[in-house]
């Protein structure tokens, strides 16, 4: 667990420790003789034997690839199929295959409805709860009540002394806290506003100490929060959302080459033949319908093309259009055709249909 | 359809739908582009143990085996607490109405870690007294089972800020009062004794 160099209102400091807290579980799984049972990872399929592999060692034919599977059984290595992982490593591979030992990485910032922002080189922030600048308290108290109902506290940690001179530092604390029955916003850096970072690149909190007090005893609760209570902010108007997300997909779903021994693609309706520029989206009905055929279950080219972006996006917008239906009893794609920029009746009070392109994986930097 | 929640105040059912809220909907999110130095893009992937089989995303399993080294399907294990003895399994908490019977405080809610938040939408509106008592910030806890399973979660229900009802699935914490005596010690790091090698006269 972390020391951390903690400062009171007086401005005295000290080096204490942070211990975890969180219950262990209590509940085991055993068989039926009563014995808790291996959790063994087994090998399932090695990067020699994915599709795209086959695929490819088979000239990019489909026909030759199930002749080869016939023939050969070449996607299933027997040999290795099924043994143990045990000392295994986290790897970088490239789009050829080839582990990689040098990186780049970026950082792709999104906002909250998943548009791109920003693009930057990836940054690791230090820890900051042992620096030399102590953690502060910034002065800002907050009933408990209250705080209760803004933010989410993912996280605590109990502050506990390490020697008499902390003992008395630490009770002083949480004797001034539990009389105020309030949390104290602390901070790091000067001035106590940077959020707390315990591990190098890990996700940065905002740290509230509790203060509870029993007679000579008491317990200092550092509640980590990285989130507010709050309504995810509004959707922009429909229509500018579904142009946006449409448009890329259109473009996806443009006539590209078809591989040869492959039934061609229905013709697919070209973009309107409109001299302006080209960032204009096209109408989303006219999308809608040039890429009708991806989402239709019994079409031939469905299973190619459904795991690329535009088919997500077409469904993400077919669902935005079923959703305004649903509300509306309108016809789904009349209804996004036609929807002028205005509240959509969906949630009432301006709320549209959420629609964020991309699912966010990475944690940015703390904002509550 | 997103699922709905059915609860229970004072024999009054009521039902809500729920929206996940996380940081991603709130403030965005970031991303991690990896490319190799020919600006080509990477993938993680799993070198086993023999150093020369590449396993790609997707390419392990997980299975339980048996002392006697007999897979076993996860239909046959049963749950036990710590002494061994059965845990009855509760079915998720969508299948059937949620009592809202216990209040708890501040300070027990405070002993909770947050794992999951949920805006709740309650369409056809809440009882008027479970709106009251939320107002004057009453917290309801119940468990809480997305699933279904031997090991349901504590949650809450609250009423935020801005007037929006909470459920918030947690994780219990153990706080304990600690006296003088009981005195910690610090996370020392090991020292390291530098290798005859590694001593440099020419500095001096």
């Amino acid at each position: 667990m972390p020391n951390i160099n903690l400062r009171d209102k007086r401005n005295r400091d000290a080096l204490v420790r942070a211990d975890g807290i969180a219950q262990t579980s209590i509940v085991r799984y055993v068989d039926q003789k009563g014995e808790q049972p291996k959790l063994r990872h087994v090998l399932r399929a090695t990067a020699e034997h994915t599709y795209e592999k086959l695929r490819a060692d088979a000239g990019g034919d489909d026909a030759v690839l199930a002749a080869n599977l016939v023939k050969s059984d070449s996607d299933t290595d027997l040999e290795r199929v099924g043994m143990f992982l045990t000392d295994t490593s986290r790897v970088y591979v490239n789009t050829n295959g080839e582990i990689v030992y040098q990186i780049q990485q970026t950082e792709i910032v999104r906002d909250a409805f998943g548009v791109e922002k920003e693009r930057r080189p990836r940054r690791r922030l230090d820890p900051n709860v042992e620096s030399e600048i102590p953690i502060t308290w910034t002065g800002r108290m907050i009933k408990k009540a209250e705080a209760i109902r803004r933010f989410v506290f993912s996280g605590k940690l109990q502050i506990v002394h390490v020697n008499g001179l902390t003992y008395d530092f630490l009770y002083g604390m949480a004797k001034e806290l539990a009389e105020a029955d309030s949390l104290m916003l602390i901070g790091a850096g000067k001035g106590g506003k940077e959020p707390l970072i315990f591990r190098r690149g890990a996700t940065p909190f905002r740290g509230f100490l509790e203060g509870r007090v029993d007679g000579d005893k008491y317990i200092l609760l550092l509640h980590l929060s990285k989130l507010e209570l709050k309504r995810p902010a509004e959707a922009p108007a429909i229509n500018a959302v579904v142009a946006e997300a449409v448009q890329p997909a259109a473009a996806a779903v443009a006539p590209q080459p078809t591989p040869p021994a492959r039934e061609p693609l229905p013709a697919p309706v070209a973009p309107p033949a409109d001299p302006t520029p080209a960032k204009k989206a096209p109408s989303v009905a006219d999308v809608l319908a040039a890429t009708a055929h991806v989402a239709t279950p019994d079409a031939p080219v469905k299973a190619d093309i459904e795991d690329t972006v535009a088919a997500a996006k077409i469904k993400k917008t077919r669902k935005v259009a079923a959703k305004v239906a649903d509300a509306t009893g309108a016809d789904a794609m009349a209804t996004l055709a036609s929807a002028p920029p205005q509240p959509s009746p969906i949630r009432g009070e301006g709320v549209a249909a959420k629609p964020r392109a991309n699912k966010p994986k990475a944690q940015p930097e703390a904002k509550p | 359809m997103a699922r709905t929640l059915e609860f229970r105040f004072d024999g009054l059912p009521f039902r809500c739908g729920l929206q996940k809220v996380d940081r991603g909907a709130l403030y965005g999110a970031v991303d991690i582009e990896t490319r190799d130095a020919a600006g080509l893009k990477c993938e993680t992937a799993v070198l086993s143990q023999d150093r020369r089989t590449l396993v790609p995303s997707g390419g392990t399993a997980l299975g339980y085996m048996g002392s006697d080294g007999r897979w076993i399907e996860r239909s046959e294990l049963v749950a036990v607490n710590a002494s061994g003895a059965r845990l009855n399994v509760v079915g998720s908490s969508f299948d059937g109405p949620i009592d809202l019977e216990i209040k708890t405080s501040p300070d027990r809610f405070l002993d909770h870690a947050i794992k999951s938040a949920y805006l709740l939408d309650a369409a056809d509106g809440v009882p008027g007294a479970l709106q009251s008592a939320l107002k004057s910030g009453t917290i309801f806890k119940f468990d809480f089972s997305y699933r279904g399973g031997a090991n349901p979660d504590p949650a809450f229900l609250l009423e935020g800020t801005d007037d929006a009802i909470w459920l918030l699935v947690g994780e219990s914490h153990e706080p304990t009062y600690v006296g003088f005596a009981q005195a910690a010690s610090l996370d020392e790091p090991e020292a390291e004794t530098p290798a005859e090698d590694d001593l440099n006269f020419d500095m001096m």
